[in-house]
């Protein structure tokens, strides 16, 4: 079992019913009652969290579990396995920290391990590659990049009684148009980004005693752009932004005609919702139309916190804002997690692999607080639990009733050098905004 | 030995060419599928040869079994050839969706509702293709319009649920909670035979058209219609029916879709992917025959699943797809289902050779 | 009741836009609804974009949007080359061809990778293999079954699409792609006209030059031509039509290829890229009529139009719809294109 988690592309094969007999291998240890009282030496996890829902697991915790394992669904093929290969090295790498760092505590030392299925970015494989990584043992899963596929698996997982604790998501309706009581996200959701992205970027830009009236849209137009054009639409206004321009993308154009359209409305601020290549896109077209508007921004863009985009696209992006969940840049530990996770792969660390570790930490959090590999266990855990030391630049993340993070934060970068710098709000700026 | 084979193989003939084979393999075969849930658990030494099977995969092979069937009602008998039914598919998720999400009503009834949309919207594609005489390629590309048309319709019109779609509601907002009455249950199995009732209502009407005076029109159609207009069959009429009850029952699988899948967007039920995924299997089974839809959703998304679960190769089961499509037009274009009569054709060849040496 | 709790995008549209108020008070024509959407608030939603984009341009801007109607037009001309070609002859719809262009990009991508010239230099290059590719493509696909009904040979070029896109899906992954040249832009009056793409059209320009001089003025050419017009006669007169057919299909696959090595010039692509130039290139060819040159250019001249002052003025993708209705409207009623006619124009 080593310290190397279950090699994640490899994949379950057709023998499934010996693999799930791992997790209930039983071995002695002593009765996981235990595992209540290792909670205070673990710091953070479950300061207001230990309430009555953890007296109730003891009940029914027997033996310890050598292994608790944690089931990742991410598009490892198709369109977005980019993106979905490097979260899936997420959930392992914090995995594979948990175990270095001696194993789950609560359960003797029990050693995490981490399966994976690939879901190919495909709705019907959503609930299938949840059901399979559930038959072949995993106590808890997270997943799945994909709005549709993550809300295809989050059913499957709640039929199955065992938590979902979302990885990276956007859209809304996920955990809101039905209640779930398995589903957990700690990440801001679309609207939450839009809130954040208004206020924060208002605030910062007329507490410089800088001026921001106007913004153009230009968003992709699929869901995940549509749903953040949606929640913009309300947030600008309600800081005394208005909205002059609305410009749609559609992948594999060039952005020519969009700034065009926006070159003629002449916002303040150009605020971008695309992904990576469709920034550029933008960026080739604001350059060959010598247009720049006096402020450049993304709400959700992870093209703005890649360094390696941020450099292709140069002066133009200089001095930008952008608003994404990031990783904490006040933390010694989440810059540690990041050269390890880029050492370790070989591969770029982004937004995306930033909330799906975090969200790996509060998966973890809830294994070490319930003291049990019992999904019901785990599910209870994370109703309760406040996650305080996690890699995220948000506050402590706990869930609402709907398994929203109540305290989800997107904060505003700068663009500065070309590196994303963290500006706002306050507790986790690393450095003053600059104009 | 041989005497014993080509006994069998004497009586399997003899068989085929009676009236009543195609029913009765028509109904051994659902036999089989309703009992698959159950073979799949079924171990050897420890080893469950069916077991890679989900039962959410087998779903999917249904749905699309369904949906091939309904597919080649119109296409396979008419010889019409529609690269655009993800048009009669989403709008039956959608209206299913929007009627149970918004008012409230039972899902059955905007399933119903979706499905006579979508043999409207057949109708009014029919009405103007066939008075225009577009034939062949024409045909297939103006199909493929509608489609794409609803696709972007549906995506740039906010009211439409916009590029994000629907949520199905839950079950207790419109009925009394998940049961067979609010189309939604706990666990897949009920939905397995929930799509397998689908599949065969669509294979018993693809089966009575098929033995009845209707479609020996539209097997005249298929094969030369200027001949079946001059005997005096109203082609322009038949077509039109065929297309409103292809569309009617599309509607079906897609209405399972939304329901069973939870969510619909425009990019998964009416993309480009979706006109091929419904065609394929009748492609691969059989065009044309009633059994060949349902053999070729059983060959195409198992093997797929088996490549997808055995090697980690990204895209390779796409790629496996292209040569199984290749490979079944180039070789075998009556597709799966006409394997057994080859076979026995080859066998009944060879033991005649074999008699003739013998006496 | 559901989405009235929730703010989803519907009901964000009617919190704005049906109520002068306060935006968190539910619109009451929404409550009535549950959040079914009223007509009322499609008809305003609709408005809210007539306010956004419906301003009289200033000629400068109006001159812009033409010019990249005028380049995105040329690329979809010569996007619809090959497709129209080999329809015209061989009466063969090529799904594959969005697929070849795919090849032909990435090919550019390896080959300017390797050799670390000018991506220029890979354009002749990826055409060459890409009419390779084409021969080797019909040779063991199409010709078996190039006498079968019509579907056939969609569902194997079809086949063909699958393999190749997903090839390239295996070996390159599905990231997006750039050879990031930035090539900038000329100014013109404070018109910008893009480097890149004007490359591109100049490149595509001389490609229906080319094949339209060999058309016309070579043996070969007119071979070709009188198979398009009529393949027995073809066969009487002694042309030998499965030759002509492999020649075709492997030209039409270097216009592909052609197409498909000048696009990474401005803009970065993926393997799903052909798909979406392949869906615009039916639409072209079909305005333009199956096998017309000319009119691939004509065609492609309309949907660049349509596109570039669509998504200038109809906001999001509204302007697909349009093209599609134009489809429609040109397949009902002039399914030969709206220049009808061959290649012999």
């Amino acid at each position: 079992m080593g310290k190397n988690p279950v090699d994640g592309v490899s994949r379950r094969s057709f023998v499934k019913y010996s693999g799930a007999a791992g997790v209930t291998v039983g071995l002695a240890g002593c009765s996981s009652n235990g595992g209540d009282g290792g909670d205070g030496s673990d710091g953070g996890d479950g300061s207001d969290g230990s309430d009555g829902g953890d007296g109730g697991d003891g009940g029914d915790g027997g033996d310890a579990p050598e292994e608790v394992i944690i089931g990742s669904n991410h598009p490892l093929s198709g369109g977005l396995s980019n993106t979905g290969e490097r979260m899936d090295e997420a959930v392992r790498l914090a995995a594979m920290m948990k175990n270095e760092s001696g194993g789950i505590e609560s359960l003797d030392g029990a050693e995490l391990s981490v399966i994976s299925g690939d879901n190919e970015g495909a709705q019907e494989l959503g609930g299938e590659v949840a059901q399979e990584l559930i038959d072949d043992g995993a106590s808890v899963l997270t997943g799945c990049y994909s709005s549709p596929v993550t809300s295809a698996a989050t059913r499957t997982s709640e039929n199955a009684g065992v938590p979902f604790v979302i990885s990276v998501s956007v859209a809304n309706s996920i955990l809101r148009e039905t209640q779930l009581n398995y589903a957990y996200r700690p990440q801001p959701p679309a609207d939450q980004m839009a809130i954040d992205h208004a206020r924060l970027l208002a605030d910062t830009i007329r507490n410089a005693g800088e001026e921001i009236e106007t913004a153009g849209l230009f968003y992709i137009d699929i869901s995940f752009g549509q749903s953040i054009r949606d929640a913009l639409r309300e947030e600008l206004p309600a800081n005394d932004i208005e909205i002059v321009a609305e410009t749609a993308y559609e992948s594999g154009d060039t952005a020519d005609t969009q700034v065009t359209t926006l070159r003629d409305a002449d916002p303040d601020a150009v605020i971008a919702t695309t992904y990576r290549s469709g920034t550029i896109e933008l960026v080739n077209a604001m350059d060959n139309q010598d247009y720049r508007p006096d402020y450049l921004t993304g709400c959700s863009n992870a093209a703005m916190n890649d360094i390696s985009a941020l450099e292709e696209m140069g002066d133009t992006v200089e001095g930008g804002f952008a608003t994404n969940f990031a990783l904490d840049p006040t933390s010694d530990r989440a810059a540690e997690v990041r050269s390890r996770f880029e050492s370790e792969f070989d591969s770029g660390f982004d937004a995306n692999v930033a909330m799906t570790y975090a969200s790996t930490e509060v998966i973890i959090a809830a294994i070490e607080e319930a003291g049990s590999a019992d999904p019901e266990d785990i599910n209870d855990a994370l109703g309760s639990i406040t996650v305080e030391d996690h890699i995220a630049a948000m506050p402590p993340i706990s869930f609402a009733d709907n398994g929203e993070n109540e305290n989800a934060l997107a904060p505003l970068f700068q663009i500065q050098d070309l590196e994303d710098r963290v500006v706002a709000p306050e507790e986790f700026a690393e450095t003053d905004v600059q104009f | 030995m041989s005497n014993a084979l080509s006994r069998a193989v004497e009586r399997y003939g003899a068989f085929r060419d009676q009236w009543y084979a195609l029913p009765v393999l028509v109904a051994a075969s659902l036999v089989v599928l309703a009992a698959i849930p159950f073979l799949r658990r079924l171990a050897l030494f420890g080893v469950a040869p069916l077991g890679w099977l989900s039962l959410n995969m087998l779903i999917v092979t249904l749905i699309w079994a369904t949906t091939a069937q309904a597919w080649n009602i119109m296409s396979g008998y008419t010889g019409q050839f529609s690269f655009g039914h993800a048009a009669f598919f989403g709008l039956g998720a959608y209206t299913t969706i929007i009627l149970t999400g918004t008012v409230g009503i039972s899902p059955w009834i905007g399933m119903l509702l979706g499905s006579v949309l979508a043999a409207i919207y057949g109708l009014l594609i029919g009405a103007l293709t066939f008075r225009y005489d577009l034939e062949g390629h024409y045909f297939a590309l103006a199909t493929l319009a509608f489609a794409e048309l609803l696709r972007y319709v549906f995506t740039n019109v906010p009211q439409l649920g916009g590029a994000s779609g629907f949520f199905r509601p839950l079950a207790r907002e419109y009925a009394d909670g998940p049961g067979l009455a609010a189309f939604q249950f706990t666990g897949d199995l009920p939905y397995y035979y929930l799509i397998l009732g689908f599949l065969t209502v669509v294979t018993v009407v693809s089966l009575a058209i098929n033995r009845s005076q209707l479609g020996y029109y539209l097997f005249a159609i298929r094969e030369r219609e200027q001949a079946a207009a001059a005997i005096g069959v109203p082609t322009y009429r038949y077509k039109l029916l065929a297309v409103a009850v292809s569309a009617f029952f599309t509607a079906w699988p897609g209405a399972f879709w939304a329901m069973y899948f939870n969510t619909i967007r425009p990019t998964t039920v009416f993309e480009l992917l979706v006109n091929v995924e419904i065609l394929l299997p009748a492609i691969v089974g059989g065009i044309g025959t009633v059994l060949g839809p349902i053999v070729g959703a059983f060959v195409i998304i198992p093997v797929g699943e088996f490549v997808r679960q055995s090697f980690s190769v990204p895209g390779l089961n796409n790629a496996i797809y292209g040569v199984i499509l290749i490979a079944i037009v180039l070789y075998s274009p009556k597709g799966v289902v006409s394997w057994p009569s080859r076979f026995v054709e080859l066998l009944r060849v060879r033991t005649d050779l074999l008699d003739d040496d013998g006496t | 009741m559901l989405s009235l709790s929730l703010p989803d995008a519907c009901c964000r549209d009617v919190g704005i836009v049906a109520l002068p108020g306060p935006p968190d008070v539910p619109a009451s024509a929404a409550e009535a609804f549950g959040g079914l959407p009223s007509l009322a608030t499609a008809v305003d939603a609709l408005g809210i974009q007539a306010v956004l984009g419906i301003s009289l341009p200033s000629p400068t801007i109006f001159a812009q949007y033409f010019v990249f109607a005028v380049l995105l037009g040329g690329i979809y001309g010569l996007v619809a080359l090959g497709l129209t070609m080999i329809f015209g002859v061989m009466d063969v719809i090529n799904f594959a061809h969005g697929a070849l262009m795919v090849v032909a990009m990435y090919t550019v991508l390896v080959f300017s990778d390797a050799t670390g010239l000018s991506p220029f230099f890979a354009v002749p290059f990826a055409v060459l293999l890409l009419f390779v590719l084409g021969i080797i493509v019909y040779r063991s696909t199409i010709a078996p079954i190039i006498d079968a009904p019509q579907e056939n040979q969609l569902i194997v070029t079809f086949g063909v699409l699958l393999i190749l896109v997903s090839g390239i899906e295996m070996i390159f992954g599905s990231d997006p792609q750039q050879l990031g040249l930035n090539l900038g832009s000329l100014e013109i009056a404070g018109v910008f006209v893009p480097q890149g793409q004007l490359y591109a059209l100049g490149i595509a320009l001389v490609a229906l030059a080319g094949t339209w001089l060999f058309l016309q003025r070579t043996m070969l050419g007119r071979a070709i031509r009188g198979t398009a017009d009529n393949r027995d006669g073809a066969q009487y007169v002694g042309i030998d039509v499965p030759r002509i057919d492999a020649l075709t299909f492997g030209i039409g696959a270097a216009l592909a290829g052609l197409a498909g090595a000048v696009i990474p010039l401005f803009q970065s692509f993926t393997p799903a890229l052909g798909d979406q130039y392949l869906i615009n290139a039916f639409v072209v060819v079909v305005l333009g009529g199956l096998g017309s040159f000319p009119g691939a250019f004509v065609g492609g001249l309309i949907i660049g139009f349509i596109q570039v002052f669509g998504s200038a003025y109809l906001g999001g993708s509204t302007y697909q719809i349009v093209i599609f209705s134009a489809f429609i409207l040109v397949l009902l009623v002039k399914p030969e294109g709206l220049l009808g006619g061959s290649t012999d124009e």
